[in-house]
Formats: structure tokens, sequence, C-alpha cells
């Protein structure tokens, strides 16, 4: 297969991709109480693509 | 003022949570997802073991208008349930921690309390929309062809009138509720009803709120403003001031 990167398309979303990443570290670092298991919420932030972060956000906080 | 003193502390809120930054991004991905998964629709089908032989599966060509309109579609549902799920605890969630009893005993009007609430979420719901249209547009001229920017202003335009309904009916329910999870499910109910009465007789009422998205697409393929679309702006927009006042009248009387 053809083997050509056609970054016009995909560097937008992988920066998005990057951007919710380190805003989701950065605020699971600050974050003492997280609702669940703070460690697992780590790992889904990381290696959950795109969703990890966004779930973080949506349930991951306490009020 | 009363009034920015307000809005000055939900904005905090929102860039303490950084929900000012993370919404609009994941409406931006919501928006080009299905233009993109579109383009790459002969790949993908090929991936996933490809049509059987002699099989003949013409995928219509999209123009730059019908894919710019996949994306405003796709924040007809999960854009939505986004929205609401931001505000769903606008007020709901500070009378469970005891903010709203503060707010109470100062002499706040009740009405600044309500507008600030609703335009801190109005901006927001703004660069959220403004970005994923933005990616909308960026995507659809960068896969399917020339689309005009001013296009994609007049559709912000428009489309922000739908949301400022969207949050309207939020902060109502949000008004006498007191749980974020009934807030979320009593506006989401109602949207979903109004979905259904746009599916069944959308045809007959032609200025119905949930009309908006038809008459954008009119608007887009005839490269003029139609008529009806001032009209039902006009209708949503009456409708948010019904929505705002009656909030503030319940809120007033309910005094915990």
């Amino acid at each position: 297969m053809e083997q050509s990167i056609n970054w016009a398309l995909i560097a937008p979303i992988l920066i998005v991709q990057l951007i919710l990443l380190v805003l989701a570290l950065v605020d699971w670092m600050k974050q003492e109480n997280t609702r669940g298991p703070r460690l697992l919420w780590l790992f889904i932030i990381l290696f959950v693509n795109i969703l990890g972060p966004i779930l973080y956000f949506l349930f991951g906080k306490k009020e | 003022m009363q009034w920015t003193t307000l809005m000055k502390k939900e904005m905090l809120q929102f860039w303490r949570n950084k929900q000012i930054i993370w919404v609009p991004l994941v409406m931006a991905i919501l928006a080009v997802m299905d233009p993109i998964t579109y383009y790459f629709l002969p790949e993908i089908l090929e991936l996933s073991g490809g049509l059987p032989e002699g099989a003949v599966f013409e995928i219509p060509e999209l123009t730059a208008n019908d894919s710019f309109l996949l994306g405003v579609e796709s924040l007809n549902f999960m854009g939505v349930m986004l929205l609401l799920l931001i505000s769903m605890g606008a007020i709901a969630a500070e009378r469970k921690s005891g903010v709203a009893e503060m707010m109470y005993t100062k002499p706040i009007h009740p009405f600044s309390y309500m507008m600030s609430k609703w335009l801190a979420l109005l901006i927001v719901a703004a660069v959220a929309l403004f970005t994923a249209l933005a990616f909308n547009w960026y995507y659809t001229n960068v896969l399917y062809g020339e689309l005009a920017f001013f296009v994609m202003l007049k559709t912000f335009g428009f489309y922000m009138v739908w949301l400022m309904f969207i949050v309207a009916v939020a902060i109502f329910f949000n008004a006498f509720l007191s749980k974020p999870g009934l807030v979320f499910a009593s506006a989401a109910g109602v949207i979903f009803v109004m979905n259904l009465i746009d599916t069944f007789l959308g045809h007959k009422l032609t200025y119905f709120p949930n009309r908006l998205t038809s008459h954008l697409e009119e608007m887009l393929y005839s490269q003029k403003v139609p008529g009806e679309l001032y009209m039902t702006a006009g209708v949503i927009l009456i409708t948010v001031s019904v929505l705002l006042g009656g909030s503030t009248v319940i809120f007033k009387n309910k005094k915990i």
C-alpha cells in the first residue's frame, strides 16, 4: 500500500488530541480526589484515544 | 455592576474547570467525523473485507455543501447533548453545594443571576460552535472543494440562535430542579419530543424551532437567506425570552 501521509488532513486532529491529553493530565495532577480510583483515570486518559480525556472531564471529577 | 461581577465569576469557573477549552475541541471532533468518514468510505469498505464479487456500490459524490451540512447535522444530536451536559448543573449544582443559598441572602436580582448563567454558557457555546464550524469548513475545503468563508459565518449566526434555545431550556429546568441529572433528563426529553414533532409534523409547522436546520440547508443550496429562516429564528428568540422570564419568576418564588 502506498504510504504517503496527508498532513493537511491529519495535523489538525493530532493537535486537538494532544491539547486534550495535556489538559486532562494537568488537571489530573492537580486533582486530589477523583470519582473512582485516581490511578485508573491516569490510564484512561493516557491510553483511551481521544475519548479518554473527554471521559475524564465529564465523569472523573468530584463536584 | 452586579451583572459583570456575576459574569466574571461564571467565566472564571469555566476557565478553572477548563470547559472553555475542551468543549470546543470535542465539538470540533464531532463536527468533522462524518465528512472525513464519508470521504474514506471506499477505503474503509475495502479494509473491512470489501464487497462480494461483482457487487456494484455507487457512493454518491458529495459536494462541498453536502459535506458541510453533514458536519452541522452531527452537532444536532451529540453537540446538543454535550451542551446540556455542561449546563445541567448551572444552578442545580449550586443548590446542592450551598452556593445558591448564599445567592439568596445577597441583594442580587434573580434576573441578573439567571442572565449571567445563561450568557456565560452561551459564550462557551459560541466558542465551541465557532471552533466546530471552522474545523468543518477547513475539512470541507480540503476534501470536497471550495466553500465560502462567509457561508460558514452565516451558518454560525443562525445556528447560534438554536443553541440559545437549548441553553435556555437547560436554565429553565435548572430554576426549579435540584439534581443536575434530573435537569439533563428533562431538557433532553423536551428536545427529543420536539424532534419527534418535527419529524412527523415538520412539513406543516414551517416556523417550528427544529425547522431551523432544514432552513439552513435551503440557505446553503440557494445561496440566499430564505425568509422562513428569519421567521424561525424570530420564533426561537421569542421562546427564549419567555423561557428566561419564566425561569426568573419560578426561581424567585422557590426561595428554598
